[in-house]
């Protein structure tokens, strides 16, 4: 200790430097199992509002067995560009109960939806501590498997005009493995208060019409206005998801409201990870500081001890 | 020097009352993690008992209880196409089954003359073919896929021996025809661009499909594609 005390000053900041700087990103890597990468904006000209995605992975009550989990986050953003939104995908949350990995073949899964939407308090199940029922960030949970009545294939299940989203893996399973990628933005369409048959929806090329007559792209070049024009939105459509409480009014990129809601935003999802994991059970290894965790945490204690016996 | 002494060990005293007030600190943030996450492990409800609760809480519980009952469930599902089709011209019969009771898509088509099999083989269309037909010749006619993509297996054609003679994707539908993929998923009835199912030209050994305003041509003996006159 004395020894690096007695450094000449450059060299002296410069590990301190050195060493905060590791703390710190020991800190970030050190939580790598369960939480999320970072949050991923997908930005287009023209955008005039933004739309705020709560991913949750579901796995066992070990943390283990994860859901598979694709957002297909390019082409949604593509989709609902049509509405001018910005897409802000969070980073995921991490539901540990093995009882969600497979969902009922109650219609939909209603039971097990209403239970991770509605039910306990703000982040439980994962959720996102501002969703509320017709507002803030939507919810979608990806499972195993949504159970189905004989002769169905279920890839999703979403309230109509209300909060909450799930997402089965037959959805990377389909075609081959290329994955049906207009599922979330089917469902999050859902929630906007869209339907099936309504609004100028029932075409194959309509975003909503039902999973037997759509038409699912296989890329971004598919979507409207592109190639094939699958997954278009009509401008009755349109009107309805900008009616819709979970869209707020964008700004533009870089001023204070912006910042302010991305670092909320940021906040929020750790606050939903920790409450998530301090719920957890003793057997979840997700709750348990991991040993890389203490590591950083000492360095960053110890280039702020030598921060202040420079001063 | 005795000045500089008590300047160091001044310095010292105070190095160690800020690390006794760090280390008190971080005892005391430790404390509070520890106590958040303790609350954080509570129940899932922070509902009272009913007997607790206040007449206004039951009748806000009773209106919220009603919305959500009224809240509808959309899904996106497919239904899946029957267990076994069977299709038959002349002497032939072809026979497109479920390989597990559509747990997976795995489709199974086997082609019989008579009652006897001629080939069997698992087939990589998801859930079978939108169309099939089989000619008096017997080979074997397979169009886009059942469920609603850009395939590339928009037209498959079998020999009556189960030996591949050709294999075109959607692409290579499209360029044919020179029809737009807008065009054709536009004006498609069934699956990604077929606006009506295939009809047989038996004796020319061609098969006709309508799609993008046009017909597109088969030949059923090479595999190739061309626009009807």
């Amino acid at each position: 200790m004395t020894y690096l005390l007695n450094f000449h000053l450059p060299t002296r900041r410069a590990l301190l430097t050195s060493l905060f700087t590791a703390g710190c990103t020991l800190a970030l890597t050190s939580c790598g199992d369960g939480v999320p990468p970072a949050s991923q904006t997908i930005v287009f000209d023209e955008v005039e509002n933004d739309l705020y995605v709560q991913p949750i992975r579901v796995c066992d009550d070990f943390g283990q067995n994860c859901a598979r989990m694709n957002l297909f986050a390019d082409l949604t953003a593509q989709i609902l560009k049509q509405a001018k939104l910005k897409v802000n995908f969070l980073p995921a949350n991490q539901l540990n109960e093995s009882r969600f990995l497979t969902i009922g073949d109650e219609a939909g899964g209603t039971d097990e939806l209403y239970e991770l939407s509605r039910q306990g308090d703000n982040a439980d199940y994962g959720r996102h501590p501002d969703s509320e029922r017709t507002s803030g960030p939507i919810n979608v949970w990806f499972v195993h498997d949504i159970q189905s009545t004989n002769g169905n294939t279920q890839f999703g299940s979403a309230w109509v005009d209300a909060n909450g989203v799930i997402i089965s893996e037959a959805t990377l399973d389909f075609d081959g493995g290329k994955g049906r990628r207009d599922t979330l933005a089917h469902e999050i369409g859902h929630n906007l208060g869209l339907k099936h048959t309504t609004l100028g929806a029932g075409g194959a090329n309509n975003l909503l019409t039902d999973g037997n007559r759509r038409n699912v792209p296989s890329g971004i070049e598919d979507v409207y206005p592109n190639g094939a024009g699958t997954s278009t939105l009509t401008s009755a459509q349109i009107t309805e998801i900008l009616s819709s409480g979970f869209v707020t009014e964008a700004h533009a990129e870089g001023d204070a409201h912006t910042e302010g809601m991305d670092e909320l935003a940021a906040d929020l999802a750790q606050v939903s990870l920790l409450s998530l994991q301090a719920r957890s059970t003793a057997s979840d290894k997700a709750s348990v500081p991991e040993p890389s965790g203490l590591l950083a945490l000492g360095l960053v204690g110890l280039s702020s001890m030598l921060v202040l016996k420079r001063r | 020097m005795v000045k500089l002494f008590s300047l160091r060990l001044f310095s010292l005293k105070l190095f160690s009352l800020k690390l006794s007030s760090l280390l008190g600190l971080s005892v005391l943030a430790i404390a509070a993690a520890a106590f958040s996450l303790f609350l954080a492990k509570s129940p899932h409800t922070s509902t009272p008992p009913s007997g607790e609760s206040t007449i206004a809480e039951q009748v806000a519980e009773a209106k919220t209880v009603a919305k959500t009952v009224a809240d509808e469930v959309a899904v996106d599902s497919i239904s899946h196409p029957p267990l076994e089709q069977v299709f038959t011209k002349g002497d032939y019969r072809l026979v497109i089954t479920a390989g597990d009771q559509w747990e997976t898509p795995v489709a199974i088509a086997q082609l019989y003359e008579g009652n006897t099999l001629q080939w069997e083989q698992t087939i990589p269309h998801s859930y079978g073919p939108r169309f099939a037909l089989v000619s008096a010749q017997g080979q074997v006619l397979l169009l886009d896929e059942f469920i609603n993509v850009a395939s590339d297996r928009a037209v498959t054609v079998i020999s009556a021996t189960g030996e591949p003679i050709a294999q075109h994707s959607f692409n290579d539908v499209k360029n044919t025809l020179s029809v737009s993929a807008a065009a054709l998923t536009q004006q498609a009835s069934s699956g990604w661009w077929i606006s009506a199912p295939p009809r047989l030209n038996e004796p020319a050994g061609k098969a006709l499909v309508a799609a993008g305003g046009k017909t597109l041509e088969i030949d059923l003996n090479q595999g190739e594609l061309k626009v009807a006159n």
